[in-house]
């Protein structure tokens, strides 16, 4: 079972069809680009939208979701909506998001500008699928990332904050498993993902209506939504930053390594540390990831074995061994 | 207290590893780490999974084989399925086995091409019948498969003759007609066999010559 297999097809399929990846020319012509572009134009209707596939939804029941769940549109937080168009504030925990991908800028030698929008705008769909599987909403798209917010008023805070470490952490996966291998295999080196995750409490976050008239939107003012972006920004390639909220709520030291600098200095004496986040083990131990013999993650329910699977695929491991039995000769 | 080496991969394994950890030990002077191994096949497919514990000699290692328990159950306890009552899995051969404890082995190595590999061919078994590469009979006649299949041997007093002689290091004329098959060379027959017999440890070595001595022929070995 593989959820993102529907956008890597996709992105493989732009790929293989790209007029400057299969050398057709390197000054193209205009009807070769109109080609193109239709070709992306209908290779764009496979991206998965609104329906799961059957493996979204075996992952979705994994996962307690309902496999009838749908999108939350993008932009102000359901439970705050209210506070559109007023002066209201309104004083809520929340964990803010940011995770991009970052692109070598090879990708623009090695394709053309439409291919790179679709391989975008698939890596942008399957986050939008990760962030609303795990209860999470979409506050903004930006170029290659995602503005997200987890919790609200009738989630458990603890329950957020694993939350948003498993939707972040299963991005991380489908960049870093799922995809790098074939960019590397097309010549594109250094994809790969960068994200940072804060929790503000009650009292260090507000709700409120930024803008004029129909002119903005429902967002938060707290120390913790701006160390978020911060925090992606130090953040390793394929890594992941978060807040010492985020790390003491959740209460699994093992998962978190302390950054040699903090993140923020409160100049009375506190200082607010940042921490990377194990997110292959983490996935691994909530039972959304196994490992393969080299300890490679693989995503998937491991309660479920995969209906697809086939002995000539496991010969060649499988045939590594050969067993003996020995009542007269055990003990190695 | 491990050895460094011992440490150092230990840390390893466990860093790459992440079902693993360190558990209390049942046997006095192993190190035991407890963990689930995960089938997965060539297109990452997954097949199913065990709980095992695994034992490690904390003074030899890395010239040791480590003791492998499956504890989830998932294996019948039938020796067919090479496994015993208490769940200790029969990986390969002892003298394979041996051949790698001789040599040291990398926990790591050891884990991805003996440990995971016994466990994905109780899963190819289940799934087709027969294990993927074959497997040992039991007993005595595991060993007479493991001469013919290793050595080519399948005269019981040959395969005596070469063990003796590894055993007691007998020395003979390397260009001379070969005493024990008869070819025209020993150093291009025989003598490679015995040099490839010397690297199992002697204590098998003398297991098998007292087995070869003790049990007669059954036949032509398929």
């Amino acid at each position: 079972m593989n959820i993102f297999d529907n956008y890597k097809n996709v992105i493989r399929k732009a790929v293989e069809n790209d007029p400057i990846r299969s050398k057709q020319t390197f000054s193209l012509n205009e009807s070769l680009l109109d080609r193109n572009r239709e070709f992306l134009s209908s290779l764009k209707n496979e991206l998965p939208g609104r329906e799961l596939s059957e493996d979204m939804k075996t992952l979705a029941r994994g996962m307690g979701v309902a496999v009838t769940f749908d999108y939350q549109p993008l932009g102000s937080h359901p439970d705050f909506i209210h506070l559109k168009g007023t002066d209201m504030v309104e004083e809520h925990w929340i964990i803010s998001g940011f995770i991009d991908v970052k692109k070598s800028t090879r990708l623009f030698n090695r394709f053309t500008k439409g291919t790179v929008r679709l391989i975008t705008e698939s890596i942008i769909r399957a986050s939008i699928l990760a962030v609303n599987l795990c209860g999470g909403y979409v506050h903004r798209v930006q170029g290659d990332g995602l503005m997200v917010y987890f919790g609200g008023k009738s989630i458990d805070k603890k329950k957020a904050v694993e939350d948003a470490l498993k939707s972040f952490s299963m991005i991380s996966y489908f960049v870093k498993n799922d995809l790098k291998d074939f960019f590397e295999e097309n010549g594109v080196q250094d994809i790969h993902t960068r994200a940072g995750l804060d929790l503000g409490h009650t009292n260090q976050v507000d709700w409120f209506y930024s803008g004029v008239g129909d002119s903005g939107e429902v967002t938060t003012c707290s120390l913790h939504t701006s160390l978020a972006p911060k925090m992606q920004a130090n953040a390793d390639d394929n890594g992941m930053v978060v807040g010492h909220n985020i790390a003491t709520n959740l209460g699994r030291p093992k998962y978190f390594e302390q950054k040699t600098k903090e993140i923020h200095d409160y100049e009375d004496g506190r200082l607010y540390h940042q921490y990377n986040f194990d997110w292959e083990r983490y996935l691994v131990d909530i039972g959304l990831a196994v490992q393969n013999h080299a300890g490679v993650l693989v995503l998937t329910l491991n309660a479920f074995p995969d209906p697809k699977r086939d002995s000539r695929d496991l010969y060649p491991i499988a045939s590594k061994s050969k067993p003996y039995f020995s009542r007269c000769t055990q003990g190695n | 207290m491990y050895t460094r080496k011992l440490n150092e991969d230990i840390e390893r394994f466990l860093g790459s590893y992440f079902r693993f950890e360190i558990v209390q030990s049942p046997q006095k002077g192993y190190v035991a780490l407890g963990g689930q191994i995960a089938v997965l096949d060539g297109k990452d497919r997954f097949w199913g999974s065990f709980d095992v514990l695994i034992l490690v000699n904390e003074t030899e290692y890395p010239y040791t084989i480590p003791v492998v328990i499956e504890q989830s159950m998932v294996i019948d306890r039938d020796w067919n399925l090479h496994i015993s009552k208490d769940g200790e899995c029969c990986l390969d051969i002892p003298h394979k086995l041996q051949k790698l404890k001789r040599q040291g082995i990398v926990l790591e190595d050891f884990y991805q091409n003996v440990i995971y590999p016994f466990f994905a061919n109780y899963h190819f078994k289940n799934a087709t019948g027969a294990y993927a590469n074959g497997e040992y009979r039991h007993d005595f006649d595991g060993i007479v498969q493991y001469y013919h299949e290793a050595f080519q041997l399948a005269d019981f007093d040959h395969i005596i003759a070469l063990l003796e002689t590894a055993l007691n290091g007998n020395k003979y004329e390397p260009n001379r007609t070969c005493r024990f098959c008869g070819g025209s060379k020993y150093k291009k027959c025989c003598r490679k066999i015995v040099y490839k017999l010397k690297s199992i440890e002697k204590s098998q070595l003398r297991l098998d010559l007292q087995l070869f001595k003790q049990y007669p022929p059954k036949g032509v070995l398929s």
